[in-house]
C-alpha cells in the first residue's frame, strides 16, 4: 500500500512538473485571470532594462524596431503626472469592449493621417463631443457649423471617434 | 619447560612460587628444588616475573571503570553489522507472502506507464520562445500604439476610472 501511495504520488508531481513548463507560454498568451493582457504588458515594459529593451527590439525587422524604438522614447519622456495621467487612460480603454476598442484604433488610424493642422481641430471636437448627452450630441453633429468646420472625411472620422467612447457629459457643457 | 626428573609439573612448581602450597608441600618442592636444576630455574624465572610485577605501578582506575567497560561490551554484542541486518532483513522478506502485492504492483507500473505517455511533451525551450515571442512582440506594439492613441486623442476618462487606475 505504501509504494502504490509512493508510485501514485511521483507519478502526480511528474504531471504538475509538466503543466508548468506550460505556464510561461500562457501567461504571455492569455495573461492572468485578473489584469489584462496589455495592462500586464505595460507593466513589463516599465520594468525592461534598457539592454532587455534592446534584446527586444532587435527581434524585430529594422522597420518595425525603428517605430516601437519611437514610441518607447515618446513615454520614457513622458513626466512621472503625465504617465500616470496616460495610464489612467490606459486602464479606462483596457475597460472597453474590445469592438470599441477596435473601432477606436481604426479611427485614430485615419486621424493619424490628416495633416497635423486639422488633427488638433478634430482631437478637440472629439473631445468636445465627449462631454455632451447623446442629444446633445446629436445635434452638434448636424449642425451647420459642425459641417462648416470639417471637410465629410473629418465629419465621418468625428463621428465615428466619438461614437467609439463612452460619454461623460458634464454640467455645464 | 619439563622437570628432569618427571614428578613435578608446572602448574605445581607455579602454585609454589605464588605462595599457594601448605608447609608440606613447599618442602617437598624445596627438596626436589635442590636435586633438579630445570625445576629451580622455572622457579627463578617465575619468580623474577612475579618481582618485576611488583614494580609496577598500579594505574588509576576511575570509580564507574567496570561499569562503562561493561556497558561497553554488551553495546558491542548487541551491534548488529550491515551483514547481519542485510541477512536478518532477507529472511524476513522471504516469510513475507508477496504474491498477494503482485496485482498492486502491476497497477502502479501501469499507472506510472501511463502518467509517463499521457503527459504533454514540453517544448524544447527554443520553440517555446519561438512561438510566444510573436504573441508577446504584439502585444507590446499594440500597447504602445494604443498609449500613443490615447495620448494624443486625450478622450475623457471617468474619476473612478483615475481611481481604479491609481492601483496599475
Amino acid at each position: 500500500m505504501r509504494l502504490f501511495i509512493v508510485v501514485v504520488g511521483l507519478g502526480l508531481g511528474w504531471s504538475a512538473a509538466g503543466a508548468d513548463a506550460q505556464v510561461p507560454l500562457r501567461a504571455v498568451t492569455r495573461g492572468d485571470a485578473t489584469k489584462p493582457a496589455g495592462r500586464k504588458m505595460l507593466e513589463r515594459l516599465e520594468r525592461m532594462s534598457p539592454r532587455e529593451r534592446q534584446q527586444m527590439l532587435d527581434r524585430l525587422p529594422p522597420e518595425r524596431a525603428k517605430k516601437l524604438r519611437q514610441h518607447l522614447d515618446r513615454y520614457d519622456r513622458l513626466t512621472p503626472a503625465e504617465r500616470q495621467q496616460l495610464k489612467d487612460r490606459y486602464n479606462w480603454f483596457s475597460q472597453l469592449p474590445p469592438q470599441r476598442q477596435n473601432a477606436m484604433r481604426q479611427a485614430f488610424q485615419r486621424y493619424d493621417g490628416l495633416p497635423p493642422g486639422r488633427r488638433e481641430a478634430v482631437r478637440g471636437e472629439f473631445e468636445r463631443l465627449q462631454t455632451l448627452d447623446e442629444q446633445a450630441r446629436r445635434k452638434r453633429l448636424a449642425s451647420r457649423r459642425f459641417k462648416l468646420r470639417y471637410n465629410p472625411e473629418e465629419q465621418r472620422l468625428i463621428e465615428e471617434m466619438s461614437n467609439a467612447v463612452p460619454r461623460y457629459p458634464t454640467p455645464n457643457a | 619447560m619439563r622437570c628432569t626428573s618427571g614428578n613435578h609439573d608446572e602448574a605445581v612448581l607455579l602454585d609454589y612460587c605464588a605462595g599457594r602450597l601448605d608447609g608440606s608441600g613447599r618442602a617437598m618442592v624445596d627438596r626436589h628444588m635442590a636435586a633438579c636444576p630445570g625445576c629451580r630455574e622455572l622457579v627463578r624465572a617465575q619468580q623474577d616475573v612475579w618481582n618485576s610485577l611488583d614494580c609496577w605501578p598500579e594505574a588509576e582506575l576511575s570509580p564507574d571503570f567496570n561499569r562503562r567497560l561493561y556497558a561497553r561490551i554488551e553495546a558491542h554484542q548487541n551491534r548488529w553489522t550491515v551483514a547481519q541486518w542485510w541477512s536478518a532483513a532477507v529472511i524476513r522478506l522471504s516469510e513475507v507472502p508477496w504474491w498477494p502485492a503482485l496485482p498492486a504492483a502491476v497497477a502502479c507500473l501501469a499507472i506510472v506507464a501511463w502518467l509517463l505517455t499521457s503527459t504533454p511533451k514540453r517544448l524544447p525551450v527554443e520553440e517555446s520562445q519561438a512561438k510566444s515571442e510573436p504573441v508577446e512582440m504584439e502585444q507590446v506594439e499594440r500597447t504602445l500604439q494604443d498609449l500613443e492613441m490615447l495620448k494624443q486623442l486625450r478622450p475623457k476618462v471617468p474619476a473612478e476610472s483615475s481611481a481604479a487606475a491609481g492601483s496599475m
